[in-house]
């Protein structure tokens, strides 16, 4: 990969994996850090990199940072969060707020599973190669978090109706 | 093969045809099930509700210009003024018009000498320069040149003829204000067409008894050393048209520098 295609990348995927840093992480600064680290790691191994998998290679290591973020964040949970501003909807929060509160009570690796799938369209085969995970474990995890899902979305209803 | 799809596993078909992982025949097997069985709508509908919308495109991450890495580029501290690639282009044209048309002899050399043995030459008036051979006049015995001698020259008020290796002897300017040898002529001389036949030095190998035409004698109008002067005019102007150019060229060039630049990176810098 040379200097052009690395730079086309950013154009390209920046974007879009700053969106799915921020929703695995809920927190805008933790999705800057790991577009930069993972814009910095494709550089460095831009040598080794194909242009058509870079896509792929970035999404690879922003999960494993966000996993490690989260696991970070989920250490250093402190009272001081709690304040009036961690009520504030974030700017990636979207309208359907049943949903996105569905998806911030699934762990980290679930909420990356279904953003895999349904923002970035890749197929079980290909998030296996990106989170490491097998494409069984894939089916079977994506399958478990769509259950998740539909199981608080059904009783948010219930108690809103 | 069609899939078997029961009550039992309706429900994975179901999540495998949300996640797009279905083939045709498994995608219409569950089709038809589920037309088979209402009851299931409810239970597509809430896994319909479990896909997760595309991101809002106006969150953007906006230090895009952070993470670019510098292209190669290579600048030109000149600018990019297409005059520069133009004279470019000119000199080496120039340059090369110059040293196609060039005498075999330095212009200035040819200019300025007018060297042969003084008992040797005579004026000669006419415009064309005759260099012949007349082995049968009984004049050219006192005026030959001998066989081992390279000069063949003879020279009048602008004809000039000259050795390869001067002797020393410098022809008195005429009385009709010709320019001495020692004066600067800008422009090229008119060279006899002896001058511009090579190689000069294998002229007296070839024992051809080269001589002076006698004063007064007709120039032999066969002889393959005759050219006509407004060819050499011709040539002379041209010749000293480009090289004006090319002095204009340099003369702009200088003191220029152009600095080729890759990744930020100096690697080496022209000047002129």
């Amino acid at each position: 990969m040379d200097t052009r295609t690395y730079n086309e990348c950013v154009h390209q995927w920046s974007d879009p994996l700053y969106r799915f840093a921020c929703r695995c992480l809920s927190d805008s600064e933790e999705a800057r850090d790991v577009v930069q680290t993972a814009f910095t790691a494709l550089w460095e191994a831009r040598e080794k990199v194909e242009p058509d998998k870079a896509k792929a290679w970035l999404f690879q290591v922003a999960y494993r940072q966000s996993v490690n973020a989260f696991r970070r964040q989920s250490r250093l949970v402190s009272t001081d969060l709690l304040t009036e501003d961690s009520f504030v909807a974030p700017a990636y929060r979207r309208p359907n707020r049943s949903l996105e509160e569905a998806l911030d009570r699934l762990d980290n690796q679930a909420r990356a599973l279904v953003l895999l799938k349904d923002w970035e369209g890749y197929r079980y085969e290909e998030i296996g190669r990106i989170t490491g995970l097998s494409e069984t474990q894939v089916k079977v995890y994506l399958h478990r978090a769509r259950a998740q899902l539909k199981t608080y979305l059904v009783s948010v209803e219930n108690v809103l109706s | 093969m069609t899939p078997q799809i029961t009550l039992q596993n309706v429900e994975e078909y179901l999540l495998l045809s949300l996640d797009g992982e279905l083939n045709e025949a498994e995608q219409a097997a569950l089709t038809t099930f589920l037309e088979a069985h209402p009851e299931l709508a409810t239970l597509v509908a809430e896994y319909q509700d479990t896909i997760v919308p595309p991101p809002e495109p106006a969150l953007l991450y906006d230090a895009k210009e952070s993470l670019l890495q510098p292209e190669a580029v290579v600048r030109n501290r000149m600018g990019s003024r297409p005059v520069w690639w133009a004279a470019a282009a000119l000199l080496l044209v120039a340059a090369g018009t110059y040293f196609t048309l060039r005498p075999p002899d330095a212009a200035p050399a040819l200019a300025t000498q007018t060297t042969a043995p003084a008992n040797q030459i005579q004026a000669v008036p006419e415009p064309v320069v005759p260099v012949t051979q007349a082995p049968a006049q009984p004049a050219v015995s006192s005026t030959a040149i001998p066989a081992t001698t390279p000069t063949i020259a003879s020279s009048s008020s602008n004809h000039t003829l000259s050795q390869p290796e001067p002797s020393g002897n410098v022809m008195e300017p005429s009385k009709e204000g010709v320019p001495s040898a020692q004066e600067d002529i800008p422009m090229l001389p008119v060279v006899a067409a002896t001058s511009l036949q090579e190689p000069r030095p294998a002229l007296p190998e070839m024992n051809l008894p080269v001589a002076l035409a006698p004063v007064g004698s007709a120039p032999a109008a066969t002889s393959p050393l005759t050219v006509d002067l407004p060819i050499l005019n011709t040539l002379r102007e041209a010749a000293t048209e480009k090289a004006a150019q090319i002095r204009t060229v340099r003369r702009e060039l200088k003191n220029t520098e152009t600095t080729f630049e890759v990744a930020g990176y100096e690697l080496f810098t022209i000047r002129f």
